[in-house]
C-alpha cells in the first residue's frame, strides 16, 4: 500500500515536471509494465486539468493600482501603526511627563488647585463693598453690639448681624430681624451714669468711633449675592467690652466699681485692647468667611477701606460737580444707596462646601465644617471651632471669661423705679422695652421669709455663659453689697444711675430695710402665737 | 510517449523574468517610486488569483490584494535579492490569507448562523452540477495546507523549489501535499465522475 502511495505521489510530480530525469525514467519503465499506474496517471492528468481550467477567474479590478497609491499615500502620511496606538502612545508620554513633573514638584496639583481657587476667590472678593458702611454706625450700635451681640446691617436698623453661642457653647452668627433688645440708648445712658465730663465723653466717643470705622470692614458684599463676614467679630466684640469696661473703670473708679460691682484688671484689660489693635488694624489681611450662591469657603484678604472711602468720597464730589446737584439731591442719592432695596437680599444659596483656604495647605485645616441653618427669617452659619490662626492674643482667652461676667452684669442689674429717685432706667421686660416699671413681684412668702430672698439672681437661661457665673472667681459678686443698694431681680434688665444723692438714697433705703426687718420679725413672733420678748432694762450696778 | 504528450499539453504558466522585476526594485529602492505601480501591474492578477482560489471567495480579493501590495510597498527597501521577487510576494499573500481566513474563523465562532451558500466547498445534492463550480468548491473543500501548494503549482505554474521557499517548507512536503490534494480532490469528485472525467 505504501509502495502504491509512494508510486502515485512519483506519478503527481512527473506530471509536474518535478522529476529528475533519471526518476523520470525510473517511472517511464514502470508505467510501460502496468496499466493501473497508467490509469493513475491519466486521472492525475485529468485533474490538473480540471484545475487549471475551472479553478475559476476573476474579474478585472479596474484601477486597482490607482486605489492602491491612493492607501499608501494615506498611510505614509499618517502611518497605520502610529495612528493606532497614538492614543496609547499620548497618554503614556502625557502620564511620564505628569510624573516627571511631579517628582519636580511634588505640590504641583495642589497649587494648580490652589491658583484656581484663589482666582474663584477673587472672583468674588474684587467687588465686595462694606456692607456696614450703608448701616452707618452710630456709638450706640457699637455698645450695643457689644453688650447684646447684635450689629444693624441697615440704616433702618430691620436686619442684624447676631452672634450668639448654641447649648454646647459653641460660637455662631446668624442674619436675621433685629430683636427689641439692641435698641435703644443704652450708650448714653451709660455714659450718663458713668458721669463722664466731656473730655472723658469725647475719649469714649473716639474709641467708639473707631470700632465703627473698623467694624465696617468686617462684614463686605456685593451684588452677586455674595457675603463676606470675618470670624474675628466676636474679637471685636470682645474687645470692644474690654475697653469700654477698661475706660469707664480707669475714668471713674468710684461711679464704675458701684455700677459694675466686679474687680477688673485693668492691666490685663489694656493688654487685650492694645494686643487686639495690633493685629486686627486694617493693614492686615483679615481671614473672611464667604458665602457665595455656589459654594462657602475662606479666605484672606485685605479690605482697603481708605480706599473705599475715597472713592466715595469721588463718587460724591462728581455727582456734586458734574450733576451740579444741590445737598438736598445729594442726600436723596446716598439714601437711594443705602435704601435696602438697592442692595442684595433674600439670599438664596446651593451650598456646596469648601472649607479649604486658598494656600492653605493643611489638609486638617481644611477640612473644618460649617453648619448652615438656613430659615425663611435668618441664616445662621455655625463654625465648629472660631480659630485665631493668625492672632495670637496673650492671655485674651483667660480675662474672656472675665469680659463676659462684666458684660452679664450690665445686662442683669434691675433697678425698681422709686417714684423720687432720680434713676433712669431701661427696663426690658420680655422682649419688649419699656419705659414703665415692670409688674409687681409677687409677695414673698411671710413664713419662710428671709432677708437674703430679697435678693433674687438670675442669670439669662438663654445665655450659655451662665455656667461661667457658677463658677465664681475674681468677677463674683459681691452679693451682700449689691443688697445693701439695690431690690435686685434679676431678669434681663439693665441698671443705670445718674444720681447725685446717691448716698442719701443708700442710708434711706438701709433704714427702709432694718425697718422691715424688724416688722418682719415681729410678725413671726405673731404668728408662732409667744409674745415677743421684752426688752429688759440694763441691771443697775451697784460699785 | 502517451505520457510524456499529455505532460507537453499541460498549460504552462507565464513566469516573468527576474531581471525586469529585480531593476525595477532597484530602482524603486533608488528613489524612483514611480516603478512600483509597474510591478502591481506585473503581479496584481496572480496575487488576487491567489487570493481568490485560497479563499474562494470575491469579496475580500482586492482588499487582502491591496494589504499586500502595501506590505511590499513598505517592505521593498529590505528586499535582498537573493531570491525570486514572486516568491517573496507570493508569501506575503499567503500569509494575508492566512490571517484573513483565521480571522474569519474566529468571526465564525461568535456567529453561530452561518451562511451555508458561503460556506466553502459545501456540496449538497440540489447544487448546480456545472464543473466549474464543482470544480471550486471541491478545491475550496481542501485544507489550505493541501490547497495551496496545489495551486500554486497548477494555476501560478510555480515550481516545488518555489513553493517550499513560499509557503516556508521543504520541498518533499510540498510534493506529498500537491499528490494529497489531488487524491483528495478525486476523492471529493467521484459522485460526479461520469460528467467530469468522460
Amino acid at each position: 500500500m505504501k509502495e502504491k502511495v509512494k508510486i502515485s505521489e512519483q506519478l503527481s510530480a512527473y506530471i509536474d515536471g518535478e522529476l529528475s530525469d533519471a526518476e523520470a525514467q525510473a517511472l517511464e519503465q514502470k508505467l510501460e509494465n502496468s496499466i493501473e499506474l497508467q490509469n493513475i496517471l491519466q486521472e492525475l492528468i485529468k485533474l490538473k486539468k480540471l484545475t487549471q481550467k475551472f479553478s475559476g477567474s476573476l474579474k478585472d479590478s479596474p484601477y486597482f493600482e490607482t486605489r492602491l497609491e491612493g492607501i499608501i499615500s494615506e498611510r505614509t502620511r499618517t502611518p497605520r501603526k502610529f495612528v493606532k496606538w497614538l492614543p496609547v502612545t499620548g497618554i503614556a508620554a502625557v502620564t511620564v511627563v505628569l510624573m516627571i513633573l511631579l517628582k519636580l514638584n511634588p505640590h504641583l496639583i495642589e497649587d494648580i488647585v490652589e491658583e484656581q481657587k484663589s482666582n474663584i476667590a477673587g472672583f468674588y472678593t474684587e467687588k465686595l463693598k462694606p456692607l456696614l458702611f450703608a448701616a452707618e454706625l452710630t456709638n450706640e450700635d457699637i455698645f450695643n453690639f457689644a453688650f447684646y451681640h447684635e450689629l444693624p446691617l441697615d440704616e433702618s436698623k430691620t436686619n442684624v448681624i447676631h452672634l450668639g453661642y448654641d447649648q454646647a457653647g459653641k460660637e455662631f452668627f446668624e442674619i436675621r430681624n433685629a430683636s427689641s433688645v439692641s435698641i435703644g440708648k443704652n450708650y448714653e445712658v451709660f455714659t450718663e451714669a458713668l458721669n463722664f465730663d466731656d473730655e472723658q465723653r469725647k475719649k469714649i466717643d473716639s474709641i467708639m468711633s473707631y470700632y465703627a470705622d473698623a467694624l465696617q470692614s468686617q462684614i463686605l458684599v456685593d451684588d452677586e449675592q455674595t457675603i463676606a463676614i470675618s470670624p474675628v467679630l466676636w474679637n471685636y466684640q470682645k474687645a470692644i467690652v474690654a475697653d469700654i469696661l477698661t475706660f469707664a473703670a480707669n475714668s471713674n473708679p468710684e461711679r464704675f466699681s458701684k455700677l459694675v460691682p466686679v474687680i477688673l484688671d485693668p492691666q490685663n484689660f489694656a493688654e487685650v485692647r492694645n494686643a487686639f489693635k495690633e493685629k486686627h488694624d486694617m493693614k492686615h489681611p483679615n481671614e473672611y468667611i464667604i458665602l457665595t450662591p455656589d459654594s462657602i469657603f475662606r479666605d484672606s484678604f485685605t479690605f482697603d477701606m481708605q480706599k473705599f472711602k475715597d472713592e466715595m468720597k469721588e463718587m460724591r464730589k462728581k455727582i456734586h460737580v458734574e450733576k451740579n446737584l444741590s445737598q438736598e439731591h445729594l442726600k436723596i442719592a446716598e439714601l437711594h444707596m443705602k435704601d435696602p432695596k438697592h442692595r442684595p437680599q433674600n439670599f438664596v444659596y446651593k451650598f456646596k462646601n469648601d472649607q479649604g483656604k486658598p494656600g492653605d495647605n493643611d489638609v486638617h485645616k481644611t477640612q473644618r465644617h460649617f453648619k448652615i441653618e438656613i430659615d425663611t427669617n435668618y441664616y445662621r452659619v455655625e463654625l465648629v471651632n472660631i480659630d485665631f490662626p493668625t492672632i495670637v492674643l496673650p492671655d485674651f482667652d483667660s480675662i474672656n471669661e472675665q469680659i463676659e461676667k462684666a458684660a452679664r452684669h450690665l445686662r442683669n442689674l434691675h433697678v425698681p423705679i422709686l417714684p423720687d429717685t432720680k434713676f433712669k432706667t431701661r427696663v426690658r421686660a420680655g422682649e419688649v422695652w419699656t419705659d414703665s416699671p415692670p409688674a409687681a413681684p409677687t409677695p414673698p412668702d411671710i413664713n419662710n421669709l428671709e432677708l437674703d430672698s430679697l435678693f433674687r439672681y438670675e442669670s439669662d437661661p438663654k445665655d450659655s455663659l451662665k455656667s461661667l457665673f457658677k463658677n465664681g472667681g475674681a468677677f463674683e459678686f459681691r452679693m451682700d453689697s449689691l443688697m445693701t443698694m439695690f431690690n435686685l431681680r434679676g431678669k434681663d434688665s439693665v441698671f443705670i444711675f445718674n444720681d447725685k444723692n446717691f448716698k442719701e438714697e443708700m442710708q434711706r433705703f438701709q433704714e427702709e430695710m432694718k425697718k422691715l426687718k424688724k416688722e418682719i420679725q415681729e410678725l413671726r413672733q405673731e404668728l408662732k402665737g409667744t409674745p415677743a420678748p421684752e426688752k429688759k432694762p440694763p441691771t443697775q450696778v451697784e460699785i | 510517449m502517451n505520457s510524456n504528450n499529455n505532460k507537453a499539453d499541460l498549460q504552462q504558466p507565464r513566469i516573468l523574468e527576474l531581471e525586469e522585476d529585480f531593476s525595477l526594485i532597484k530602482r524603486f529602492v533608488e528613489g524612483d517610486h514611480s516603478t512600483f505601480r509597474l510591478l502591481v501591474q506585473r503581479h496584481k492578477e496572480k496575487v488576487r488569483n491567489i487570493i481568490f482560489l485560497t479563499l474562494n471567495d470575491h469579496k475580500n480579493v482586492d482588499d487582502i490584494a491591496q494589504e499586500v501590495f502595501i506590505t511590499v510597498y513598505k517592505n521593498l527597501n529590505k528586499f535582498r535579492f537573493e531570491s525570486q521577487f514572486t516568491t517573496w510576494l507570493y508569501r506575503i499573500t499567503i500569509n494575508k490569507c492566512k490571517d484573513h481566513l483565521r480571522k474569519m474563523k474566529l468571526r465564525n465562532i461568535f456567529s453561530p448562523i452561518k451562511d451555508v451558500e458561503n460556506e466553502p466547498g459545501y456540496f449538497q445534492e440540489h447544487e448546480s452540477k456545472d464543473v466549474a463550480e464543482l470544480i471550486q468548491k471541491a478545491i475550496a473543500k481542501l485544507p489550505d495546507k493541501l490547497k495551496i501548494p496545489l495551486l500554486l503549482k497548477d494555476i501560478e505554474g510555480m515550481s516545488y523549489k518555489e513553493i517550499s521557499e513560499t509557503i516556508q517548507c521543504e520541498i518533499g512536503t510540498v510534493k506529498s501535499r500537491i499528490f494529497r490534494a489531488r487524491e483528495g480532490l478525486r476523492e471529493l469528485l467521484k459522485p460526479y465522475e461520469k460528467e467530469l472525467f468522460v
